[in-house]
């Protein structure tokens, strides 16, 4: 039992906490309780949990501040809570250090699958050692050989679009933003140029998913940024 | 007779007119201000220049508007000139007919140059023309000829009548053209404020209205004239001005502020009246008139006329305040009535669904009851169905009250067509069930600037509409390409169309079709997308679909989809 992974969850809401509880309890995660951010932080120092579930809209301290403080002295992977329409705070949030985000109403499939990749991405930063085969479905990303393959065939990609699909593979799972992407790929130059991003990825799109209007591999959070599915 | 005796009957003569004159015009005893607004003292020639310029015939505006001639002491020399040739002509006359004339009727000739020079000129040139034919007259035609000296007496009555009489044709005639040229004035000015209603009646910016009132003043009353509006501030600001600018008149203390202030003629004759606009609701602004040193703004007559142009204006004013507040007022119950019928016509959107997640809740937590386990994951996946479907209603009530209050602002980014679509499919998977959707985006198109959330919405809410009318089976299609008006979007569908008298109302709030009848809808997702369309400057419309039939729901956003400039360098970064 003290192996399952701790989460802590910080929402002012009841019927939500009563949700997440249900949930996670259910699927043998520990869960500790804070309904505000104040406590939450506190929580978050003395149960040094393995994933925060973090409500934005909190009273007092919001969920932005909760996340600069938490970013001061600890890696521990953060999942945002939001509602749609507020988009620039999700933004905010993930370029703060939160790792992930979920829009409000949310199903019980979307969050669990969060916390998983959240859980993975915290192991391997843990053991510093990134595996360099990475395996979605039909789309393979050696990054020791820099090799595509999707469906079978090796795809040519230029040196921008092989330095966007590696850096989604890297976060598998995760979203980042275009504020990320940017500065990752291009350099802290290229700033306020997210049409880049959109257009290399839709490039990049056309090489290695079958519909590109539909894809399957690099999925558009609209308003916040992409996320490479870590699993079909 | 000596030449002192002469001296002395001159300067009785002189004293004879001048007694006429005052008798005719008692203010200049009384030592009052002349009604053109100059004081008396010393200056007895009654508004003669003012008399001069209104003789000539032309335009009564451009003539008020001509300024005051500053060659005054010209036409006065002129005046002089004119009296006298006046009288050197009559004396040639006179002296050419001496013989058949008698006495008297020499006279007369002289009394009629006098006579008819008074009816031209001023005051001044008038007497002096009176004097000069009595001159004349005892010179040429008394005994002893070629001397002023007179041997009978009662020469002396006929000159003083001659001095006398021509006074008084001075002084009467002046008053008639004094009289006409006001009644002239006055013509114009009212030719002018007539004009002015008529204007301002046309005009429902108060700028403008400042504008057309400023120059309608300025035509009336040549000079310069500033408009000032009293701001939300309480402060007045300059709007309009013919002329100069010029700053309203302090306020005496005391004075009430629908009190006119005037600042009378300074050394250069210029005077100034600040005329406040007073409205329903107190102090509008104010209108600011400096005359052109002719003394008008003195003329009590004018004041009125002014006066009543002011008020004109207030009037004006007044009312476009009030049908501002009267739109606005409108506006608000227009609000008011979308409200309650959005909120009748939600509370039916809400109630379905909440029934039915209450119903298959209720059954599932009745422990009484034997549920098969197919039965309970119909019921968990029918309160799953229900709730999102809320959910979506939710956000686009949101975003319709958020468009509308104007508390959305659109952030135009450049986005790629295709991702944006990509995201709208993705969230309708689970509704589309077994349609396809197939999308052809126009190559040569990479980016459009738009808001990717705004935009995605209204393709979210067109794909879900020709979802739900679109048969089982049969796919739906999404189409980019460019026009001349900028990038279109084209979402096409199989249901039944838009009947063609109901396209102009499809996209109206809470409007749903005669053909969906039955099926769920708040009839807002079509409202929204021609709201967000709009804002981001486009247009949105229906049409039949050329292929059979179904129904083309398309919208156009204007502007290239030309990189943004400066940033074609989308080339390669090195690794």
């Amino acid at each position: 039992m003290s192996d399952s992974p701790v989460i802590l969850m910080i929402e002012d809401e009841r019927s939500m906490r009563r949700f997440l509880l249900a949930l996670l309890v259910g699927h043998g995660f520990r869960v500790f309780e804070a309904t505000s951010g104040e406590e939450g932080l506190t929580l978050a120092a003395s149960h040094s949990p393995d994933v925060i579930l973090l409500d934005i809209g909190l009273p007092g301290i919001d969920g932005l501040e909760v996340t600069r403080r938490i970013r001061e002295w600890t890696q521990t992977p953060i999942i945002v809570l939001s509602a749609r329409g507020l988009e620039e705070d999700k933004v905010r949030a993930l370029d703060l250090g939160a790792d992930d985000y979920l829009t409000k109403p949310f199903g019980a499939s979307e969050l669990l699958a969060r916390v998983r990749v959240a859980l993975r991405h915290a192991a391997r930063r843990a053991s510093a050692e990134a595996d360099p085969l990475i395996v979605i479905a039909d789309l393979e990303i050696d990054l020791a050989a820099r090799i595509v393959r999707a469906r079978g065939e090796e795809v040519h990609l230029t040196p921008t679009e092989y330095r966007l699909l590696s850096l989604l593979a890297r976060y598998a799972g995760r979203v980042l933003t275009h504020h990320q992407i940017l500065e990752e790929v291009w350099g802290p130059s290229a700033r306020g140029r997210e049409h880049y991003v959109r257009v290399h990825m839709s490039q990049l799109r056309r090489k290695i998913e079958e519909d590109p209007a539909q894809p399957q591999y690099i999925l558009t959070e609209i308003g916040v940024g992409y996320r490479l599915r870590a699993e079909l | 007779m000596d030449p002192d005796e002469i001296i002395r009957y001159v300067v009785i003569s002189v004293f004879v007119a001048l007694v006429i004159y005052a008798l005719t015009h008692p203010e200049v005893l009384l030592g009052e201000v002349r009604e053109d607004g100059a004081p008396t003292g010393g200056d007895t020639d009654v508004g003669g220049d003012e008399l001069a310029r209104a003789l000539p015939s032309g335009g009564l505006p451009q003539r008020l508007a001509e300024p005051r001639p500053k060659t005054a002491s010209r036409s006065r020399l002129r005046d002089y000139l004119l009296g006298g040739l006046a009288i050197g002509a009559a004396g040639t006359i006179v002296w050419l007919i001496r013989d058949y004339i008698a006495e008297p009727d020499r006279v007369m000739v002289f009394l009629l140059a006098v006579g008819l020079v008074a009816f031209r000129v001023r005051l001044g040139p008038a007497l002096a023309t009176a004097l000069l034919s009595v001159a004349a007259y005892d010179f040429f035609f008394v005994e002893p000829f070629f001397t002023f000296a007179v041997d009978d007496a009662r020469y002396l009555l006929t000159f003083a009548a001659m001095a006398a009489v021509g006074a008084v044709l001075s002084s009467l005639t002046a008053r008639l053209r004094l009289q006409t040229k006001r009644a002239l004035d006055a013509e114009a000015r009212t030719t002018e404020l007539y004009r002015l209603t008529h204007e301002l009646v046309g005009t429902d910016d108060p700028t403008d209205l400042a504008m057309t009132a400023a120059s309608a003043i300025q035509r009336a009353f040549p000079g310069d004239v500033s408009v000032f509006l009293r701001d939300a501030g309480g402060s007045d600001v300059r709007v309009a001005q013919c002329g100069a600018p010029i700053e309203p008149l302090p306020r005496s203390a005391g004075a009430s502020a629908s009190d006119m202030i005037v600042r009378p003629r300074d050394a250069e004759g210029a005077d100034e009246l600040t005329l406040p606009l007073v409205g329903q609701a107190g102090v509008l602004g104010a209108v600011v008139v400096r005359g052109r040193g002719s003394g008008e703004l003195g003329d009590a007559q004018a004041r009125r006329l002014l006066g009543t142009f002011v008020g004109q204006i207030a009037l004006a004013l007044e009312r476009t305040r009030l049908s501002v507040a009267h739109s606005e007022a409108e506006r608000d119950a227009e609000a008011e009535r979308l409200r309650s019928t959005l909120l009748a016509s939600i509370s039916h959107d809400l109630r379905t669904p909440l029934g039915s997640v209450l119903g298959s809740a209720s059954t599932l937590l009745d422990s009484d009851a034997n549920i098969e386990a197919t039965v309970r994951r119909d019921l968990l996946r029918s309160i799953y169905d229900e709730a999102e479907g809320l959910a979506r209603l939710l956000n686009n009530l949101l975003t319709m009250t958020r468009v509308e209050g104007g508390g959305v602002r659109v952030k135009a980014e450049w986005q790629v067509p295709e991702e944006v679509i990509g995201v709208a499919i993705a969230r309708l998977r689970e509704r589309r069930g077994d349609r396809e959707l197939r999308v052809t985006i126009d190559p040569s198109i990479e980016l459009v600037a738009f808001d990717g959330l705004l935009i995605e919405l209204v393709l979210t809410n067109l794909l879900d509409n020709a979802i739900k009318y679109t048969p089982a089976g049969s796919p739906v299609e999404i189409r980019v390409r460019r026009g001349a008006a900028g990038t279109t979007f084209e979402v096409l569908d199989r249901g039944p169309g838009v009947a063609a008298e109901e396209r102009g109302r499809v996209f109206d709030k809470l409007y749903r079709g005669r053909r969906t009848e039955g099926l769920p809808g708040a009839g807002l997702g079509l409202a929204i997308a021609r709201a967000i369309v709009v804002s981001h400057g486009g247009t949105i419309e229906v049409g039949d679909r050329e292929d059979g039939p179904g129904a083309v729901f398309s919208f156009t956003l204007p502007g290239s989809s030309d990189l943004p400039p400066g940033d074609d360098d989308l080339d390669e970064v090195q690794p």
